[in-house]
């Protein structure tokens, strides 16, 4: 036998306790950062931050985000993106618009859902059968649903029956977000589902060794995404009380951005954490309110909310992992 | 013949992460010199030679070559200080022409204005072959249709080109039969006449003591000895090499061949790249090893006997439930299990913690409904890592952190959390330390006598011999011998029918 302690004590000297600070960072990186950021603006606004107007305020704004964020919360796990989200929200909210006009809120509900789940289940589809790049396909769903979104409102806007706005209260949007939170932290942290997708983001090919079917779960995490797309579809259809041309412009990249400040890691893997996407929106919220309560002229939004998306991912980026040649 | 030295490295140490790979390794190379490099895997010899040339950079220590301070940036770099090597894997740039690869990076020379004069190239070329005596191969042919063998040829014929004062040959011989390794050894002998020096890195206890000035033993990153030629002798080296002898304890000491009759894995007419009409039983508490050069098939059929690749024709199937392997799921919802020859980027999931990497393949059988619960997982992967004494600060350590024999203990976890009945184990030593090694052997034999059934692919010829209950070996795709478990086999009897 090799046991002699000579060598038991070299390997014991070999593995040094895996301290891994940059996912220790990354996990807190959310809640210290919500505090932080909580922090300078209540102060910076002199209290105004926290103001009970001004906490409606911010939910209003940030809980569609929110739910668009934790059901992409699969697709970034596995290490892909979602940029289809706006473009799957201005198709939704403007067919559920029409729909609730003929048969009411609960079909326009349904079809949103169900259309939703239809584009995220065609990208899924694409991109495994063939092997479009997720970015470019999805990014080319956006285009293609921003197109049609435009035909159907016609250039203008539709009115929603003044009947649904109602339903725009503050308790039912904390009621959906707790629903959504519910279903999504199950799926994500307790069954195959969610572990099945952060095993692809770590190593897809190690992955298919241990038995995950990686395709099928690919096409549905993209159909999850898509799924809660149409839900904040349906969301914003009741919160702006009409559909656009312009509806869900953006959303894409407030998803994004919500996820990647909350922490989550682009690259997959274990670095993903659903907490991300809720933690994420309402810190987005805080910065594009708080801007506005600093002072800082609206149109300076965007600028700041793309530098900001390009230093939380400079910082939670795993580089080990990326090939640059040198 | 002169004894000037060419090359010193003094004290050269690295370490990737927490794997001291080369620790304070110190020699000199003489002009007109063969030397020997020799160990386990994982002993560190590839690292010495990739530091040489400037692959690699050493944590401490340094280099002189010719009396003067050497920090190669890169193998350009030691190209131009005159030290080439030829590498293990392959090293030929596809897609561009025989000549082309042997000139890449010195077109210019060929050069006129900016265009490269083609003709003239091809005649080079072709000197540049016939001069290490190989006639066989055309300039102009596109380098992937020409064969892996005479792939290297090319490369031996572009290092000699450089007209090196250094030769590594890194483990390339494996790769050729022995009319390329009578090409190679004369090529070595020519540079020794010419009071060059030749650095020779083999697995191949024979080859070594055959062709080798002086033979250096490195283990676990530490050089042991350096050997004279008078000194050189089989055993001694495996002593050196390992540490301790190697007969005790360290393959099945048993030759009892006898296995249940009762086929688990029937694979049938298999074809698939070169591999042709492969067929295969294996048997319930049946160590069957297949053996060969790496580029035989053998790695594939692995794969195939696991639903990884799809085979072209032919099938797998599972006799006793008339299951046919479809998808690395079908096959492990049957109780199949597979480690991966390339561990770390197919068999683990390094970011991520151990735990995770043991429960992937059992989320079935820990499911309640839908849910699994985190005491099951972490039962599970407590059970198994214990049972496996994988070093470890906990189960929520990730795997990047532990060392090639953790990693691959943490493999085994995988599918003995699994309860798998048969597993497909490619190269299932590679590159661990001789501690899990022994372990592994000795699990091998566990499972055997619990009646499981394991595929053991190896390209190391004595732990086929050490472990199998039978042998097959391949060679260009097809199963070319078949030996039984005896007391009285000897690798050199297997290794004839490994290459023509």
């Amino acid at each position: 036998m090799v046991t002699d302690t000579d060598l038991t004590q070299k390997q014991k000297s070999r593995q040094p306790i895996g301290f891994d600070y940059k996912a220790v960072a990354r996990y807190l990186s959310g809640f210290l950062g919500l505090v932080i950021i909580v922090l300078i603006f209540q102060i910076a606004s002199e209290g105004g931050l926290l103001q009970p107007r001004n906490i409606r305020l911010l939910i209003n704004q940030s809980f569609i985000i929110m739910c668009g964020a934790m059901g992409a919360s699969f697709v970034l796990a596995q290490g892909n993106l979602d940029l289809s989200l706006g473009g799957v929200v201005g198709i939704t909210s403007t067919l559920g618009v029409m729909t609730a006009k003929v048969y009411g809120p609960v079909a326009a509900l349904a079809v949103a859902l169900v259309v939703g789940l239809c584009v995220g289940l065609i990208i899924g589809s694409v991109h495994v059968l063939f092997k479009v790049p997720a970015i470019i396909l999805t990014i080319c769903m956006m285009f293609a649903l921003r197109g049609i979104t435009w035909i159907l409102n016609d250039d203008g806007s539709i009115a929603m029956p003044a009947s649904l706005a109602k339903y725009d209260t503050l308790p039912n949007k904390l009621i959906v977000v707790g629903i959504v939170f519910v279903i999504v932290f199950i799926l994500f942290e307790y069954t195959k589902v969610g572990k099945y997708s952060t095993a692809i983001g770590a190593n897809a090919t190690a992955a298919r060794q241990s038995g995950v079917p990686v395709n099928q779960m690919k096409v549905l995490a993209y159909a999850i995404s898509g799924f809660f797309g149409g839900l904040c579809g349906f969301l914003s259809m009741i919160r702006a009380a009409s559909s656009s041309t312009n509806s869900g412009s953006m959303f894409e990249i407030n998803v994004l951005t919500a996820l990647v400040i909350g922490g989550m890691s682009l690259n997959g893997g274990s670095g993903a954490k659903m907490k991300s996407g809720l933690i994420g929106a309402l810190m987005l919220a805080i910065i594009q309110n708080g801007l506005i309560i600093w002072g800082l002229n609206d149109k300076w939004q965007q600028a700041v909310q793309g530098a900001i998306l390009i230093i939380a991912v400079a910082i939670s980026y795993d580089r080990k992992n990326v090939v640059v040649i040198d | 013949m002169s004894h000037s030295h060419v090359l010193k490295v003094n004290n050269l140490s690295k370490s990737f992460g927490p794997t001291q790979a080369l620790q304070d390794v110190s020699l000199v190379l003489s002009a007109g010199e063969i030397r020997g490099l020799i160990g386990e895997n994982g002993s560190g010899k590839s690292t010495l030679s990739n530091i040489i040339v400037g692959i690699i950079k050493p944590d401490s220590g340094e280099m002189e070559l010719r009396g003067e301070k050497y920090q190669p940036h890169s193998m350009l770099d030691a190209d131009r200080n005159k030290i080439s090597m030829i590498v293990q894997e392959m090293a030929t740039i596809n897609k561009i022409s025989v000549a082309a690869n042997l000139f890449s990076g010195q077109e210019m020379q060929f050069g006129r204005f900016g265009l490269i004069n083609q003709r003239r190239m091809n005649t080079a070329a072709k000197e540049a072959l016939l001069r290490i005596g190989v006639d066989w191969i055309e300039p102009e042919s596109d380098i992937d249709t020409i064969s892996f063998e005479d792939r290297k040829l090319v490369e031996l014929a572009r290092a000699v080109e450089n007209d090196p004062d250094i030769l590594i040959v890194d483990e390339t011989t494996t790769a050729l039969s022995q009319k390329g390794r009578e090409i190679m050894y004369r090529i070595m002998q020519e540079l020794k006449d010419q009071n060059k020096s030749v650095l020779f890195i083999s697995h191949d206890l024979s080859e070594i003591i055959d062709q080798c000035d002086t033979v250096t033993v490195l283990r676990d990153g530490q050089l042991v000895d350096t050997l004279e030629k008078e000194q050189m002798e089989i055993h001694r080296i495996q002593y050196l090499m390992i540490g301790r002898n190697i007969t005790e304890g360290y393959y099945r000491s048993d030759y009892d061949f006898s296995h249940s009759d009762e086929v688990v894995l029937k694979i049938e007419n298999v074809s698939y790249d070169q591999l042709q009409n492969v067929s295969i039983n294996l048997h319930r508490g049946e160590i069957l090893g297949i053996g060969g050069l790496s580029d035989c098939g053998m790695h594939d059929l692995g794969k195939i006997a696991f639903g990884l690749l799809k085979p072209e024709s032919g099938s797998v199937t599972l006799p006793a439930r008339n299951i046919t392997i479809k998808s690395p799921a079908v096959a492990i919802k049957n109780k199949i299990g597979y480690m991966s020859k390339n561990r770390d980027q197919e068999a683990l999931l390094l970011s991520t913690s151990i735990k995770s990497n043991v429960c992937l393949p059992s989320l079935d059988i820990l499911k309640k409904a839908f849910i699994i619960a985190r005491t099951s997982e972490k039962k599970l992967a407590n059970r198994v890592c214990s049972a496996l004494d994988v070093r470890m600060s906990s189960i929520n350590q990730h795997c990047m952190y532990l060392s090639g024999g953790n990693k691959q203990k943490v493999v085994v976890a995988k599918w003995l959390g699994n309860e798998s009945d048969i597993l497909i184990m490619d190269c299932p030593t590679r590159g661990i330390d001789i501690g899990v090694k022994q372990m592994i052997y000795q699990l091998m034999q566990d499972l055997k006598a619990e009646g499981k059934a394991i595929l053991m692919i190896s390209e190391e010829l004595p732990e086929l011999i050490g472990m199998s209950d039978n042998i097959l070996i391949m060679k260009d795709g097809r199963i070319s011998a078949s030996f039984q478990r005896s007391e009285d086999l000897t690798e050199a009897q297997i290794i004839k029918y490994m290459i023509s």
